[in-house]
């Protein structure tokens, strides 16, 4: 049995229709807010601390440590990609179209492991080690991401896996529309990342 | 037997058996129930059981505390090292393992009825929030143990202490995401955030803060710890640990922990004044804007990197505008109590108490905030931190007062419920006010030594409040138990004529058009019947 309340003493309006809901949705969103905090936290302390050694004319980076921009490059393109093939998964799954979605969704899996492969090679060349207070915060930093990271191919496979199952469709697409935006602020955050520590360095 | 017909039931049993959806599980009982809970009240008593247990802990350090300040000139039970552990203990266990738990339990358990959910938001990730909690504060209280923590000797243990807390801080990040999406995603047919109970709504903008504030600080004790796992010491040796958690527990941040406690007054008293709430939209806004102001994580490079944040505008100004809203929620408060036929009843005499530590404690954040006092790294950051921690503690025992059909199903006694009340008002008060008062006599937090003349005797009167607050403990105690020694009620009822859905029946079944929905269905009632 329903129980419906009405108040006309108050005067409110009408209540709106219920809402979708989007629960896991609403919940990523909670969840990347904090994680989002997390790096801005580090890469206002890593910007802090450098712009304190360049005021007082200390070098930032220690002697024969170089932070190529390449690798940087190639692990921000990667993850650029990725990002496009997560949103096509989403509109995929939106379409009905389950095999493209099945691909988009694998693909991402692996523009993941290639950006923590490309990571992993990074961390032999630049040189630095954690030993340094610059290679902790760079390591610190990028090895947060890389758990973010890893942490997005668990939701993303985790969400193809139930696809796979035939949980979503064009009429419920949460699940994967949630990866994707865990995937894209995945994406968000080494944008930053990469600006701060392989552009400006 | 025809085709058509429907098969005889064998037993009772076996038909109930069949009736059950194939994918429900069958509830377990004993200790695999416990551990395996996914029900909302379930999960939030443990959260109030453990954190109560932390409130004993962190209380009883802070009796050793105060009764070592007696002497302030010499160390009597405790050497330097300890005291300064100590004090960091009773810091981080009062607010991270007391605080907020004790608010995420009580939302835990009255959210989901408040906005008419079946459950709260990912129940499982909820129940893992808990027991990861649990064993990253016993990890904690180890890491003190064995000399570890901030100003340990110890570097194993204040590797310990920074991992384990750094696993606390998961749990209630964690636990914050379940709840806040309760309030955002679960609510029921027509309940506009605008008609959201007041205590829903403020642990909504309190997970909201808290999920921000704490990612950050997550962050840094990732930092810290490989920092400090590396033995490199860049970010500062174990002493140093200190300074990078002092914005969590001193203004604006630690007013973050108290945004409940405005939703708890905010819900008790138009039941207790007997009247509708008026403008319910000014006190939505009144604690909205109480928790905007005190999201703190932009504080937290001025005890290490940025000294002169204190100095800035924005600092000083947030920490005056934050009065604001408190006024502003008071005057709702009052109003609504002026407006209605008051009865004094415990949760009552509880809200305005806890609501006097919050005013005391943003006034005195106010005061702290003026740079030619020099209040800062003194005691008055402990007197904000113990009016807000007072509020905390007095609003969570006021809510299982006010919420006993939801937490334990079995009442508590109203005179004894009254009189921790007031012990509370009273000790919580004599505990906090002469730590401002010392502070601008210039006494210092984190050390003893020397100390102005009338310093000691201050000393003395917290002490003195410490022991009330630990007799109004005692006597809470005292009534939880002869409660739940009591036989059960069995199903929930309404003592209070509530408002708000959680005092329905069944919160789910209801569809909301109102801002007081519950009151609306029983004026309608009376008026059919009349």
């Amino acid at each position: 049995m329903t129980l419906v309340i009405a108040d006309d003493s108050i005067g409110l309006p009408p209540a709106p229709p219920p809402a979708r809901p989007r629960v896991l949705l609403i919940g990523t969103g909670f969840a990347l807010a904090g994680i989002v905090l997390a790096f801005a936290g580090l890469i206002g302390l890593y910007l802090g601390r450098r712009a304190a050694a360049i005021e007082s004319n200390r070098p930032w980076l220690p002697e024969g440590v170089t932070i190529d921009l390449t690798p940087g490059n190639v692990a921000m393109i990667g993850l650029l990609i990725s990002a496009v093939v997560v949103q096509w998964a989403v509109y995929s799954i939106a379409d009905d179209d389950r095999p493209r979605a099945y691909l988009a969704l694998g693909l991402t899996v692996l523009l993941g492991g290639a950006y923590i492969n490309g990571m992993a090679f990074n961390y032999t060349q630049m040189g630095i080690t954690v030993h340094d207070p610059v290679g902790l915060l760079i390591f610190t930093i990028t090895g947060m991401h890389l758990a973010m990271a890893g942490a997005g191919m668990i939701f993303v496979g985790l969400m193809a896996f139930r696809a796979l199952g035939g949980q979503y469709s064009g009429r419920d697409r949460e699940g994967i529309v949630a990866a994707a935006m865990y995937w894209h602020v995945t994406v968000l955050v080494f944008a930053v990342i990469w600006f701060t520590i392989f552009v400006t360095k | 037997m025809a085709m058509t017909e429907t098969r005889p039931d064998a037993a009772p049993e076996r038909a109930a058996a069949r009736d059950r959806p194939v994918d429900e599980p069958v509830a377990a009982g004993g200790l695999a129930g416990i551990l395996g809970t996914g029900r909302h009240a379930a999960i939030g008593r443990l959260w109030i059981g453990t954190s109560l247990v932390f409130l004993v802990l962190t209380g009883a350090l802070g009796g050793v505390l105060g009764a070592e300040r007696l002497k302030p000139d010499t160390y009597n039970v405790l050497n330097q090292d300890n005291y300064a552990q100590a004090l960091s203990l009773h810091g981080v266990g009062g607010l991270f393992l007391f605080a907020i738990p004790i608010l995420i339990g009580l939302g835990t358990i009255v959210v989901p009825r408040q906005v008419g959910a079946d459950s709260i938001a990912f129940p499982r990730a909820a129940a893992a929030s808990f027991w990861t909690y649990l064993v990253g504060g016993g990890m904690v209280v180890v890491s003190y143990l064995i000399n570890g923590g901030p100003f340990g000797g110890n570097e194993k243990g204040v590797d310990l202490f920074l991992a384990s807390l750094g696993m606390v801080v998961v749990a209630l990040v964690l636990a914050s995401v379940c709840l806040a999406t309760t309030v955002l995603g679960l609510r029921t047919t027509g309940m506009s955030l605008a008609r959201v109970p007041l205590f829903a709504w403020s642990v909504l903008t309190a997970a909201t803060i808290w999920i921000a504030s704490l990612g950050l600080l997550f962050g840094l004790l990732v930092l810290l710890y490989v920092d400090h796992r590396y033995r490199l010491f860049a970010f500062g040796a174990s002493t140093d640990i200190d300074r990078w958690l002092r914005w969590t527990m001193t203004p604006p941040q630690v007013f973050a922990y108290a945004i409940p406690v405005l939703g708890f007054a905010g819900d008790v008293v138009p039941v207790f004044g007997r009247t509708r709430a008026r403008r319910h939209g000014l006190a939505l806004a009144a604690i909205g804007a109480f928790a905007g102001l005190s999201f703190g994580a932009w504080t937290y490079l001025g005890q290490s990197d940025n000294p002169r944040l204190y100095q800035q505008f924005l600092f000083v100004a947030s920490a005056i505008a934050i009065v604001l809203p408190v006024l502003l929620f008071l005057a709702f408060f009052a109003e609504t109590l002026i407006h209605g036929r008051p009865s004094l009843g415990s949760p009552l005499l509880f809200a305005s108490a806890a609501m006097v530590m919050v005013l005391a404690g943003v006034l005195t954040g106010a005061i702290r905030a003026v740079h030619s006092l020099a209040l800062i790294d003194t005691t008055a950051d402990a007197s904000i931190s113990h009016y807000v921690l007072g509020a905390v503690a007095i609003a969570a025992v006021g809510g299982i007062h006010y919420w006993w059909p939801q937490v334990l199903t079995r009442p508590l006694k109203e005179g004894l419920g009254r009189l921790t009340a007031v012990l509370l008002l009273v000790g919580v008060l004599a505990l906090a006010l002469p730590d401002l008062i010392s502070g601008l006599l210039d006494e210092r937090r984190g050390s003893l030594g020397a100390v102005r003349d009338g310093v000691e005797a201050l000393n003395a009167v917290s002490f003195v409040g410490g022991l009330l607050v630990a007799l109004a403990a005692l006597i809470f105690i005292v009534n939880l138990a002869a409660s739940l020694a009591a036989r059960s009620d069995g199903d929930a009822a309404d003592p209070w004529d509530g408002q708000t859905l959680e005092w329905t029946a069944d919160p789910v079944a209801v569809t909301v058009a109102s801002a007081t929905p519950v009151l609306d269905a029983k004026e309608a009632a009376e008026g059919g019947a009349a």
